[in-house]
């Protein structure tokens, strides 16, 4: 009697192991899925666009940009004070302005997502966090991010739904 | 307590070394250097050129190694035929210069970093 | 009980047992930390170009959050040099437990125990953070500060007092610890009744009595219980992330502020590094000036209003929505469990972005530690500008959810229901979703 009682714990435990394999496997799956999934978007047509960017000591003007996916920018780029550089995160893009001097660089913008500029030539204490925000198209990976954290939180209600935490919480 | 003893000098020594390295590394490379001038480049509010009067003679050559210490200058000299040099933050750039003819050269920064940029400027005095 | 005891294995045991290894680590330390304040004091004044800031704020700042922490717990505070001048005055050795007992050898004052100290001193550093890691001077006297600060505490109070109620990074390992798969423990409980001496607590610099130790927060894993215990009845295991999180373990309110400030800290911190406000980096670095104390009104109003309030009000509704009711002082520190793996992945988020794309000063700054020009290693080369890549960004997206995943299994397992978890869980997921937003939104 004892023995079988045991050993059908067993297999109740086997099986609520399995389950629980399989539950992880579906849910990595799942956050695959968002993380990777092509997203297919209509693209606007890709226009050409100028843009002029200040620099001074230790910001961006603007420092938040917005393109389209395909679409050759400009930058004209023109330093206010001392000598300052900017380059694009992920992109070959680099330019160096003398105060008051400015200059222009073109790019294919055929990346998408959120890209931060930084300056290039050091110009100070704050240089290395002198930064401004570059946008290519929709940010899908902050979308994918909030999506996985909504799989996190499913995922960790399933995962602790047949543990024994959850029922002596209910019972009591 | 012999153990004790091995593990207090160890102690000492390494933090000896950790003290000698800049000390007896800065003195190492002012015996090698000889006579190479340390100049420093700062903007005007904070403080200029680390030097405002060089002197040398005729005919012999001053080396001066530059570096900056807050945004990108440059150096260049009234009267003197150079190529600016661009003294980067945290780089060092060094240079050779020779007078022929004696008289009081002024040494600047030609890349703008202040409001007070013009300010930011130096003599060499060149004795016959 | 899936725990993996380290003394069990002969060359892990010899490594954790016998005193050279961790005092030959703890000596260069030492050293290292002496260098690292000359380098800061006669060095460049370039940061970049300066041993203290890339080591202090890139190197160890970055091993400590991605490393030492996640792996290890408190394995910094054990091989952490600033408590040693004072412990060797203290015990009158190095190289042998805690025993002699010179200095005065006060009690710490109670109003001054808990965590508060640590979290003002953690909220200190971000107050003065943009000036601390972009001037290599100012670096050095706060690293200097510290070390004479320890040192003096050492003399006038007992044990290591500097650490357990001072230290900002005590604090921020011990809070985080609590997750690590590490710890000390008694083997048999058994054992530990039947001898009288309590030999481990006398030689615990920490002040910690290992057979009352339930949460690994207050121990630094200095191994000296370990290796006085005449009876081998010390264990360190490896053990399941998050082992000290759960219903039964207990937690106080210092718990939770420290937990908070370090919430707000790394949310302010991914804003003021990695945002693209230039006035707010430039507020934060003048110090003095009007613009500064409104940055520090807003940081303060962030870290101690805003924050600690959508908490309490998380706390406060779970507290409603449970069957049994708690007062809301045990409920606030209950519950700040919760913050402990949304504060630790929030803050290996924040370095993915801040540090490695710094990295490669590293290797330059070994060769040139003064920023004077010198190539010592042949290691020199122009850094390349950092970047933020999308590989970061996804790295940055998944310890996020993992994080989210990680804090809303905790506030289930302490909560008595699914229902009764839901506001905590909707609290990580706002502060998860805010640091999304600011790093890679």
């Amino acid at each position: 009697m004892m023995e079988e009682l045991l050993s059908t714990q067993e297999e109740l435990n086997h099986q609520s192991l399995q389950t629980k394999w399989r539950l992880m496997v579906l849910i990595s799956q799942c956050a695959l899925l968002i993380l990777f999934l092509p997203i297919p978007l209509v693209t606007p047509k890709p226009i050409d666009r100028l843009i002029h960017i200040d620099a001074t000591s230790f910001q961006f003007t603007p420092a938040e940009i917005k393109v389209n996916q395909g679409d050759r920018v400009t930058i004209e780029f023109v330093s206010t004070d001392v000598v300052h550089g900017i380059s694009i995160d992920g992109y070959d893009f680099q330019l160096t302005s003398d105060p008051g001097q400015p200059v222009t660089g073109t790019f294919v913008a055929s990346w998408p997502g959120m890209f931060r500029f930084r300056c290039s030539v050091a110009c100070g204490n704050l240089h290395p966090f002198m930064i401004g925000k570059l946008w290519v198209g929709p940010n899908l990976i902050l979308i994918r991010g909030v999506l996985l954290g909504i799989l996190a939180v499913v995922a960790a209600i399933f995962s602790l739904k047949k543990s024994k935490v959850l029922k002596t919480g209910k019972t009591s | 307590m012999k153990k004790e003893i091995i593990a207090r000098s160890l102690v000492v020594f390494f933090i000896i070394i950790a003290i000698s390295i800049p000390f007896v590394g800065r003195w190492l490379i002012s015996r090698k250097q000889g006579t190479i001038i340390d100049l420093h480049a700062r903007t005007f509010e904070n403080g200029g050129w680390s030097m405002d009067t060089l002197q040398t003679r005729v005919g012999v050559p001053i080396r001066i190694r530059m570096t900056s210490e807050d945004v990108v200058h440059g150096f260049a000299i009234g009267g003197y035929e150079m190529i600016p040099l661009e003294v980067t933050p945290g780089e060092f750039v060094e240079t050779t210069l020779t007078f022929d003819k004696p008289g009081e050269y002024t040494f600047f920064c030609n890349r703008w970093c202040s409001p007070n940029h013009t300010r930011m400027r130096g003599i060499i005095e060149v004795m016959p | 009980m899936n725990r993996l005891d380290l003394t069990r294995t002969r060359w892990t045991n010899f490594l954790i047992r016998n005193r050279w290894p961790q005092f030959l680590i703890r000596a260069i330390t030492l050293a290292g930390f002496i260098f690292t304040i000359l380098a800061g004091l006669l060095g460049s004044v370039v940061g970049s170009h300066n041993f203290a800031i890339i080591f202090v704020w890139i190197a160890w700042w970055t091993a400590l959050k991605l490393f030492f922490i996640p792996f290890g717990g408190r394995s910094w505070c054990s091989i952490c040099p600033i408590p040693m001048p004072g412990e060797w005055i203290q015990n009158g050795g190095i190289l042998q437990p805690r025993g002699k007992n010179f200095g005065l050898g006060k009690r710490w004052p109670k109003f001054l125990r808990g965590r508060w100290l640590q979290a003002g001193g953690f909220m200190l550093v971000g107050l003065f953070g943009v000036i601390t890691l972009t001037s290599p001077s100012v670096t050095s006297i706060v690293l200097l500060i510290i070390l004479l600060l320890a040192f003096v505490l050492a003399l006038v109070f007992e044990r290591r007092s500097f650490c357990n109620y001072l230290c900002p990074i005590g604090g921020f390992t011990g809070l985080y610890a609590q997750a690590a798969p590490v710890e000390v423990r008694v083997k048999n409980p058994e054992i530990c009744s039947t001898h009288a001496q309590k030999s481990c607590y006398e030689a615990c610099p920490w002040g910690v009595y290992p057979l009352a130790l339930k949460s690994s927060a207050n121990c630094g894993l200095c191994m000296e219980c370990l290796r006085v215990c005449p009876s081998d009845n010390l264990a360190v295991n490896l053990r399941p992330w998050g082992s000290d999180l759960g219903p039964e373990t207990k937690h106080s309110l210092d718990e939770a502020f420290l937990g908070l400030v370090m919430v707000s800290s790394a949310l302010m911190d991914s804003a003021i590094f990695l945002g693209p406000w230039g006035q707010l980096k430039m507020a934060a670095y003048a110090i003095g000036t009007g613009s500064w104390f409104l940055f520090a009104g807003l940081f303060l109003v962030i870290a101690l209003m805003l924050v600690p309030g959508i908490y309490t009000l998380a706390v406060w509704i779970a507290n409603k929505l449970g069957e049994q009711k708690m007062n809301l002082r045990k409920a606030l520190a209950h519950q700040s469990q919760v913050l402990v793996p949304l504060g630790l992945t929030a803050w290996i988020a924040f370095t993915i972005s801040f540090a490695l794309a710094k990295f490669s000063y590293v290797l330059p700054v070994v060769s040139d530690p003064f920023g004077w020009g010198w190539n010592l290693l042949g290691t020199v080369a122009k850094p390349w500008v950092g970047q933020s890549t999308l590989t970061s960004m996804l790295l940055q997206v998944i310890v996020l959810a993992l994080g989210l995943f990680w804090s809303s299994r905790v506030a289930i397992k302490i909560s008595g229901s699914l229902k009764q978890a839901l506001p905590m869980i909707v609290f990580s997921a706002m502060t998860m979703v805010g640091m999304l937003w600011l790093l890679i939104g």
